[in-house]
């Protein structure tokens, strides 16, 4: 069965801090990420993210994503630097491309930035539940209505998976064959699958807006939650120092420091 | 318009899902045909707007958040994917007369229009994002979106329309049943409508694949002198001018 929630219980420090904490925390990846582009510097930040990953004890939740990480490396530097030429350093000639040595670290500078954005997303997912991440994007200033609109799909989501492979099962029973033959009578098919799924979930759906009515559901009135979020003093402190961490990083970019190529991001 | 909005996104993310277990390799190992990627142009032929929305959501629910893939590339794939939800309502909206049922010659081949422009669309939007933040090259992330989205869209799009929409019309689900006072196709085709489905069509389609020859090297001695080292500047600069010419055509098409 597809799995629907990656947050996994544990009692660290960083599944106790505020998920506004953690969501600037991600953001701060994505700057310090962003701003290098040799690959010592962005592999400081990747290791920094896996150091974060381990002291939240998550590492093993993360197991299914381990694959797509490394094809996700191996692509960047295989293809920055087919597309990323320049430097002076001539590494090699393959098949009449040239390759330099700032090509090839580039590639790898940006193989480590990719990997370390994607693991600070996976982290904040892994210590943070959904609610919370909804209800901090609210007090961010998100507009209920869309934070309603996101949990509310977040919510439907398994039982249409649930109605998807039941009628998949179903189909697959009658000889609809979605697993096998050539690409155009495989999306074909596939039709067979889309159909009922879609005029099931309408006909499930269609009384949502009224059971949403009925409930006094307001959009733009003030409102109250069960689940409640708090800064602490802890939750200020990481971020002063995420602050300035970030605020470090472009001070150095701009001095010219952790780049390969200095025109370009 | 709750409602189509969470089956717009609930359907996008959750056959992203059903069909993660039955990949149709189109480079196997590398990237596979989603067929889920038919239901954008689907939902928003019938949803409209909310489709839009819905898309966006669906898009960064079942692709970025559960399949863990949260990054600075989300950005574009949420505005790529609000387009893609966006521009065949808006085109069809705009500039035909006749119904998208898809069950007659006239009426498909105006859904596969649809179909193409919005596969160029968002192959020059999301990679453009990637190739801007330093994240994926333009250029193989343009080709494999752009075929991925199109074979999908346009194989199986066309036969749920077929199947669906009637049905859809009769139970009043169509976005025009929810939003009063618009008319679901023109009556009148204005020129400045035809202008801007011109201009989308051109940056969409003509326009990738110009910035996608960019990207190869092609015409950069040419166009910006023989001292260019990457092709990332000139590449980014060619791409944001079929943006910018994107934008205007759909603000073209907005225009009542």
């Amino acid at each position: 069965m597809p799995q629907y929630v990656l947050y996994v219980e544990r009692k660290t420090f960083i599944h106790h801090l505020d998920p506004r904490t953690k969501i600037f925390l991600v953001v701060c990846v994505f700057i310090w990420s962003s701003v290098f582009n040799h690959p010592l510097y962005t592999g400081f930040v990747f290791l920094a993210v896996l150091s974060l990953v381990l002291v939240s004890r998550t590492f093993t939740q993360l197991k299914l994503f381990w694959f797509g990480l490394i094809s996700l490396a191996l692509m960047s530097m295989i293809l920055w630097p087919l597309f990323r030429r320049g430097g002076t350093t001539h590494l090699a000639t393959v098949f009449g491309i040239s390759f330099t040595a700032e090509s090839v670290m580039y590639g790898v500078a940006v193989a480590f930035r990719l990997v370390a954005m994607v693991l600070s997303g996976l982290l904040l997912l892994t210590t943070t539940r959904i609610e919370e991440i909804e209800l901090a994007m609210t007090r961010l200033g998100l507009p209920y209505p869309m934070a309603f609109g996101f949990s509310a799909v977040f919510r439907f989501i398994p039982t249409m998976v649930g109605d998807g492979l039941t009628i998949l099962a179903a189909q697959q029973a009658r000889g609809v064959n979605v697993a096998g033959g050539n690409i155009f009578s495989r999306l074909r098919n596939s039709a067979a699958i889309i159909v009922p799924l879609f005029i099931t979930t309408m006909r499930r759906f269609g009384d949502l807006p009224i059971a949403i009515e009925s409930r006094g559901f307001v959009p733009m009135e003030k409102r109250s939650y069960y689940l409640s979020i708090k800064m602490r003093p802890i939750d200020f402190v990481t971020v002063a120092v995420l602050a300035v961490l970030a605020g470090l990083s472009i001070y150095l970019r701009l001095n010219g420091y952790g780049v390969v190529f200095p025109d370009v991001i | 318009m709750i409602t189509a909005f969470i089956v717009s996104a609930g359907l996008y993310a959750a056959l992203l899902f059903v069909f993660a277990a039955l990949p149709i390799w189109l480079i196997p190992g590398v990237t596979a045909i989603r067929p889920g990627n038919a239901i954008p142009p689907f939902t928003s032929l019938l949803f409209g707007p909310a489709a839009a929305w819905g898309s966006a959501v669906g898009n960064l629910i079942g692709f970025d958040i559960l399949g863990g893939a949260l990054t600075i590339g989300s950005i574009g794939g949420f505005i790529g994917n609000f387009f893609l939800g966006l521009v065949p309502y808006k085109m069809w909206h705009r500039l035909f007369k006749e119904e998208p049922h898809c069950r007659s010659g006239s009426s498909l081949l105006k859904y596969e229009f649809v179909v193409l422009t919005h596969s160029g669309v968002v192959a020059l939007i999301i990679p453009y994002w990637t190739e801007l933040v330093g994240f994926v090259p333009f250029t193989p992330l343009a080709f494999i979106i752009f075929f991925n989205e199109l074979i999908s869209a346009a194989i199986i799009a066309p036969i749920l329309m077929a199947l669906v929409y009637p049905r859809a019309k009769k139970a009043g689900w169509l976005w025009t049943d929810v939003m009063k006072g618009y008319q679901y196709t023109p009556t009148e085709v204005k020129s400045h409508h035809r202008l801007g489905g011109a201009l989308v069509f051109f940056s969409g389609v003509v326009g990738l694949w110009i910035t996608i020859l960019v990207g190869l090297g092609l015409g950069q001695g040419l166009f910006f002198g023989p001292g260019v080292g990457f092709a990332g500047g000139s590449l980014l600069a060619v791409g944001g001018v079929f943006i910018l010419i994107f934008a205007v055509g759909m603000a073209l098409l907005a225009k009542d």
